[in-house]
């Protein structure tokens, strides 16, 4: 009986195993990395909640906020929001027309969403930095997010191959021993994984909540730093944990030759 | 002594002087023009925290290159004009070039959309030419398409509209068969099955 029961017990695990494989993102993804010209000021942004490797979508129910911090000034943009249908998902459209120079950073706060896989809620507070015009000064230090990736690396205009530093906060204080979670955005389905444990890239952060990666081919690649919130959320009369990520989203580009 | 060490020192000074605005080199000066109450005005800067100072600024006519003016930034890397009254005339937009010294140059555009002197074209029918599947746009007022250009937007907004549920069709389809999850479990399958067949062959030969 002994035997029958560990042949179960490892079939459960084997089935296990390969459903935990999938890391959950919060997305804000632009139609363009740099705003250079004037023709290109009207973004669009894409927001989502999916498994980007395996392009596997979740609904995003309405963000509880939608914005653009520059100069130290947030504009709500939740007025911009239309209601989109990604991989059979709900998710949203948000659009901002970029007027002067600057640095936006373009932020997310979803709602908590409930993984009954995980027993626990799921909410990524995610953002994206757009340069516009020429200015580059801006992209340093926290917007106030409750966790959130600070840059040490210029977090736009970046090669496929350089390294890309980043500090995670949370409560603004640094997050030590946080597990990075770090996944391209498969959107065409160029990659695949050269095997499930490759879907997503894991690195730790160090004594002082700074991680180091870098990007093996070009693309949009995007940063979770999970926490466990200090604060839970009732299911069904039940506490449950939140896992609350801090999540960044930026573009690594490939070389262009030179015409020679 | 003094004498003969006092040249040396003023060239090495002089030396250094001419050296340090290189070090400069290594930023990108930019140009960014806009129209503020009637009003062109131009911003200079390297970053936010370093604006051009006293850079020049050349003004000519986008069209002709026919020069309509010239000016300096102040402090800020800030020089503004009024909308010249050649380019109004002409209905012509605005090139304008800054000089902010050796080997830092930059230009800009200003439309003669943007400068007001001529009609405000209207805005390109954007076509998101992508995978996603957007859901269907409200339905078009029923009025008359008032040119070529409406109708074959109001057509390829119907066109949109009727191939959405096919795209999505085609994305499931794609979806579908064994992924990696499914090919594991799989595996996992046939080795706990072997597991039971072990089990049932051993309590056979007891």
């Amino acid at each position: 009986m002994k035997r029958c029961t560990l042949s179960i017990l490892c079939l459960a695990l084997v089935l296990l195993a390969a459903s935990a494989a999938q890391a959950h993102f919060g997305m804000l993804i632009p139609n363009r990395s740099v705003v250079l010209e004037k023709s290109e000021a009207s973004l669009s942004l894409d927001l989502l909640f999916i498994h980007p490797m395996e392009m596997k979508g979740m609904d995003l129910v309405k963000p509880l906020e939608f914005g653009v911090v520059a100069d130290g000034k947030k504009v709500d943009l939740m007025g911009s929001l239309k209601e989109a249908k990604v991989l059979g998902h709900k998710a949203w459209k948000g659009a901002d027309t970029v007027k002067r120079p600057g640095v936006y950073t373009y932020y997310m706060v979803p709602s908590p969403y409930w993984e009954p896989a995980e027993d626990c809620f799921i909410q990524h507070l995610t953002k994206v930095i757009v340069p516009a015009f020429g200015e580059e000064e801006g992209w340093e230090g926290p917007i106030g997010l409750k966790t959130e990736i600070v840059p040490l690396t210029r977090p736009f205009a970046n090669y496929a191959g350089n390294i890309f530093m980043g500090q995670v906060l949370f409560n603004g204080k640094p997050a030590p021993g946080t597990a990075v979670e770090v996944e391209y955005y498969n959107k065409a389905g160029k990659y695949a994984p050269a095997n499930d444990y490759c879907m997503t890239q894991v690195v730790l952060t160090d004594q002082n909540g700074v991680f180091g990666f870098v990007a093996p081919w070009a693309g949009w690649w995007g940063f979770a730093a999970l926490s466990t919130d200090d604060q839970k959320i009732k299911h069904e009369g039940q506490d449950k944990d939140v896992e609350l990520g801090a999540v960044l989203w930026t573009e690594f580009l490939a070389p262009v030759m030179g015409k020679k | 002594m003094f004498r003969s060490v006092f040249p040396l020192l003023a060239g090495l000074a002089l030396l250094a002087a001419l050296a340090f605005p290189s070090l400069a080199l290594a930023h990108r000066v930019n140009l960014f023009a806009y129209v503020d109450n009637g009003k062109v005005m131009a911003d200079c800067f390297y970053s936010k925290s370093r604006k051009v100072n006293h850079g020049q600024v050349i003004v000519t006519d986008a069209v002709t290159g026919a020069e309509l003016l010239r000016g300096e930034t102040d402090e800020n890397g800030a020089f503004s004009f009024p909308v010249p009254e050649a380019a109004r005339t002409a209905g012509h937009g605005l090139k304008l070039t800054l000089i902010a010294g050796e080997g830092h140059q930059n230009e800009a555009e200003v439309s003669a959309q943007e400068l007001g002197v001529v009609p405000a074209a209207a805005p390109a029918a954007a076509a998101p030419a992508s995978t996603w599947v957007a859901p269907a746009p409200e339905p078009a007022p029923a009025a008359a398409p008032a040119d070529n250009a409406a109708l074959a937007r109001l057509v390829e907004e119907a066109v949109a509209r009727q191939l959405s549920p096919l795209k999505r069709m085609l994305a499931e389809t794609q979806e579908a068969g064994p992924g990696a999850v499914e090919i594991v479990g799989g595996i996992g399958y046939i080795f706990g099955l072997f597991g039971v067949a072990a089990f049932m062959a051993s309590r056979k030969k007891r």
